[in-house]
């Protein structure tokens, strides 16, 4: 799924622009990163991609077809997200009946049904769950859960809207291996929202926001080394980014190689 | 020592929100500690430090708290200890009720008996020393940014001027800058009034580099108690509870496995890595 | 995080259990009807319908104490009925007449003993036990003849007749047969399942152009948020314990002050979580009243069928005992 933002604005009830005059393009297949700090308007632009939310100037175009209140909801379907907290968006009573939500809606046969459970369970590793309530899952349970409950609606893409922010470091590493795994084995289109500059490394393009603006764009390594920029939108570079920018180049050549697979790698 | 567990256990069947502690022994002084709790969901962490503020009591065993024995049940007040402990929850936005910021700060001082004028007093010093704008006091908190409703909170809690002050994941959800702000905030209150800070946390980083002392539960034990250096270089203990390594300190044992360095004490922050590779490490 | 005890269900996976929900309501309310076919004071007949319930009971394999926990509840009501039965009656063969004698010792000495009851029922267990005993202690008390002031001259005689008695223990013995029946329901019948019993079972409304399903996606979102909204209070409450806030203690104003303290934060969370839920649902393209296919499928097995023809002949035998008595 393509999409693309021209001259997009947009605001809240208040006076300022939350989004300010952005454009980008998000490629079929691709995973593209967003990332900025809290406040900057990253969670406004899932919104707007997901038509939850009209842009006051600007258009957003879908597949070379631009977005209108009369065609957001076939587009909808084609796009599934994830939410930041994971009890606030477990619809069901157990894990079987919260994958099954979406289906329900998009009226599938109660057989398949069935079949798309236990497919995208198994694959998230929530199969032996299926019959447990929300109240006895971890918070990276319930969000795989949520992946699997998107999943399931096989749309063409993905976002994930800081997915993990909530999650303590082993639901964090649980997502982040879906995600890779993902990436790998499915041909979708993913967005990922997140202020962790290690959930960048292994996406396509990664787009940095603050203020409602795009303050670079580029390949992970690009971004990781601008470590300029991200310090004045107040995210981080990865630890071992800064210890690579403080070597000097010559004497340390060899280590600094194995830093950057390590990077990568980790 | 101001809080004391002698062979503690938690243990009860009607309070199934609670993970179970079994025959805990710990002192902590209200003096000059800095101490990091860790441990996997449900090793129990959160039922430690609700004991140590007197909400639940335990099951059996001793636990002194500022010298007040208590009990299973029945407890004489405990408002002077949760004064003298003060606690910030996770997430510790969601208790900010009042009309005013500064009124939400005052509102635990009261509590505990301040006057008015006292409470006052206390919030504004409290406001100085976290930086809080004072444009906001007179605004309602539930408009501010995540960031700062978090700081907000803390702020109440610390204007009860708490000998000690524990925390219960306070990085959570808060974005890079936020995170290094609060944790360098912490330790700057904690080395000009020495008060002991103690944080529940699951960043190896804020561990290795902040804290001064370690204790790591498991399934409701403590297994492990003493400063962060012993504990990442204890490897049988890290490989046994399944802990990390802090980031770093998994570059630098990677390095050292390719032969590129070695030490014997292993690097906790950029720094010591950075001193090993260039050869000047002094230890 | 452990399992939290939501609602009365009990899972013992018993016959009862196996029943299809919406049979299970039918059949219960069924049963109500015969219980009030039962005419009045026949102890015969409304005696085997509380066996025949008690026998239900049995097969449910849910410990007595659970539905004795929820007769716990309507004791004050049963104690109620039966009193009120029992003294206000006046007809028939007396069995037992009692004088009051109201003097100053008598009245004075009730009046203390219930001083003293309103002092320290916070303290005793088996409140309404020692409220019964004390009534009828007083009741004792005031029936010795003082050698004292008589304020009222006409003594005032309790009287009891049999049939109050008679009538009273019916009325219990019915109350206590339709409480005990849909504590059965409520027992062996998950919340969720139970509301998709409602929701099917209400679903020809939807010919009316009413959206049942509307209602039903309502219920069970609440089921889901309650257990969660428990954890939250809980939370809540602690972390204002832990700011001062004790319930037990201060003036009214402080009281309500504790109470807003709790409640504010309890609605913004609310709040927050339904934005949030709504969006949630509507991302996942649910539209309320639209068609939707259901996971949940209900099936009617042969033994369901048994089960309500069972309780359609008790109904059918009732009617026909009533036309002909």
């Amino acid at each position: 799924m393509k999409i693309e933002f021209k001259n997009v604005s947009f605001k809240y009830q208040s006076d300022f622009d939350v989004i300010k005059d952005l454009s980008f393009v998000i490629n079929t297949g691709e995973m593209t990163s967003i990332i900025g700090p809290n406040g900057s308007g990253k969670s406004t632009i899932t919104k707007l991609i997901m038509g939850l939310l009209v842009p006051n100037s600007g258009s957003i175009y879908i597949n070379d077809v631009l977005v209108t209140e009369e065609n957001i909801l076939n587009i909808r379907k084609n796009m599934g997200i994830i939410f930041q907290n994971p009890d606030n968006q477990f619809v069901g009573v157990t894990v079987k009946d919260d994958i099954a939500f979406g289906l329900e809606n998009k009226c599938i046969e109660r057989n398949e049904m069935f079949e798309l459970i236990n497919k995208y369970s198994t694959l998230v590793r929530m199969n032996d769950f299926l019959d447990s309530n929300p109240e006895n899952l971890s918070g990276g349970q319930k969000q795989r859960v949520a992946i699997a409950g998107v999943l399931a609606m096989e749309t063409e893409t993905i976002i994930f809207d800081e997915a993990t922010s909530m999650l303590d470091p082993i639901g964090v590493e649980e997502i982040n291996k879906t995600l890779k795994m993902l990436k790998k084995e499915a041909s979708k289109t993913i967005i990922s929202i997140t202020h962790n500059i290690e959930e960048i490394l292994y996406s396509d393009n990664v787009l940095v926001i603050d203020d409602g603006q795009i303050v670079a764009q580029g390949k992970p390594i690009e971004i990781l080394s601008n470590i300029e920029l991200l310090n004045k939108v107040g995210l981080d570079t990865i630890e071992s980014v800064k210890l690579i920018n403080m070597l000097e180049e010559n004497n340390h050549k060899e280590i600094i190689e194995e830093l950057w697979k390590l990077t990568f790698n980790m | 020592m101001e809080i004391n567990f002698q062979h503690v256990s938690f243990k009860y069947d009607n309070k199934q929100n609670y993970d179970t502690l079994n025959d805990i022994n710990l002192t902590i002084s209200s003096k000059d500690e800095f101490i990091t709790i860790v441990g996997h969901t449900g090793s129990g962490k959160s039922t430690l430090v609700q004991l140590m503020n007197a909400l639940i009591f335990p099951s059996s065993g001793n636990l002194t708290l500022f010298g007040q024995k208590i009990k299973p049940k029945r407890n004489k007040p405990l408002k002077k200890i949760r004064q003298k402990v003060g606690l910030v929850f996770q997430f510790p936005e969601y208790q900010l009720f009042e009309e005013t910021v500064l009124k939400d700060i005052m509102f635990g001082p009261q509590n505990f008996g301040m006057s008015i004028d006292e409470a006052k007093e206390s919030a504004l010093n409290i406001i100085k020393e976290l930086n809080i704008s004072e444009e906001i006091l007179e605004r309602p908190p539930f408009n501010l940014s995540g960031g700062q409703k978090r700081k907000v909170a803390i702020a109440g809690i610390l204007a009860s001027n708490p000998e000690i002050l524990i925390l219960d994941e306070p990085t959570v959800g808060l974005d890079p800058r936020g995170r290094k702000e609060l944790l360098t905030l912490l330790k700057k209150i904690h080395e000009e009034t020495h008060k002991t800070i103690i944080i529940i946390t699951h960043d190896m980083n804020v561990v290795a580099n902040y804290s001064k002392r370690t204790i790591v539960l498991n399934q409701g034990n403590i297994v492990f108690d003493g400063t962060p250096k012993d504990l990442f270089n204890n490897k049988d203990c890290l490989k046994e509870f399944n802990l990390d390594l802090p980031y770093i300190s998994k570059v630098a044992e990677s390095l050292k496995e390719k032969g590129m360095i070695n030490y014997q004490s292993i690097p906790l922050n950029i720094i010591e890595l950075y001193n090993y590779i260039n050869g000047d490490n002094h230890e | 995080m452990n399992k939290m005890a939501f609602g009365q269900f009990y899972n013992s996976n018993s016959l009862i259990h196996k029943i299809d929900s919406r049979i299970k309501i039918i059949f219960t309310i069924l049963f109500m009807i015969s219980i009030f076919l039962v005419p009045t004071n026949n102890f015969i007949l409304m005696g085997s319908l509380f066996v025949f319930t008690f026998f239900i009971v049995l097969l449910t394999k849910v410990p007595l104490n659970k539905y004795l926990k929820s007769l716990k509840q309507i004791v004050f009501l049963l104690v109620f009925a039966f009193s009120f039965q029992m003294f206000f009656r006046n007809e028939g063969t007396v069995i037992f007449s009692y004088n009051l004698n109201f003097t100053w010792i008598n009245i004075t000495i009730s009046i203390i003993l219930l001083i003293l009851y309103i002092l320290f029922n916070k303290y005793l267990p088996l409140k309404l036990l020692i409220l019964v005993l004390l009534a009828i202690l007083i009741i004792y008390i005031l029936g010795i003849p003082m050698n004292a002031n008589v304020i009222n001259n006409n003594p005032v005689v309790i009287r009891i007749y049999k049939e109050g008695i008679i009538s009273g223990s019916f009325i219990i013995l019915r109350v206590l047969t339709l409480i005990i029946f849909t504590t059965i329901l409520t027992l062996t019948t998950k919340p969720t399942d139970l509301n998709n019993g409602i929701e099917s079972l209400l679903s020809p409304l939807e010919l009316l152009h009413i959206k049942t399903s509307i209602f039903a996606m309502m219920i069970s979102i609440a089921l889901r948020f309650i257990p969660t909204l428990f954890l939250e209070a809980d939370k809540i409450l602690k972390a204002q314990a832990s700011r001062g806030v004790d319930f037990n203690e201060g003036s009214l104003r402080e009281k309500i002050k504790q109470i807003i303290s709790l409640l504010v934060p309890m609605f913004i969370v609310s709040f927050k979580r339904a934005d949030e839920l709504a969006v949630a649902m509507e991302a996942r393209g649910y539209v309320p009243g639209e068609k939707r296919t259901k996971i949940n499928l209900m099936k009617l097995k042969f033994s369901d069928i048994l089960w309500l023809i069972l309780f359609i002949i008790v109904l059918v035998g009732l009617i026909i005992l009533r036309v002909l008595i």
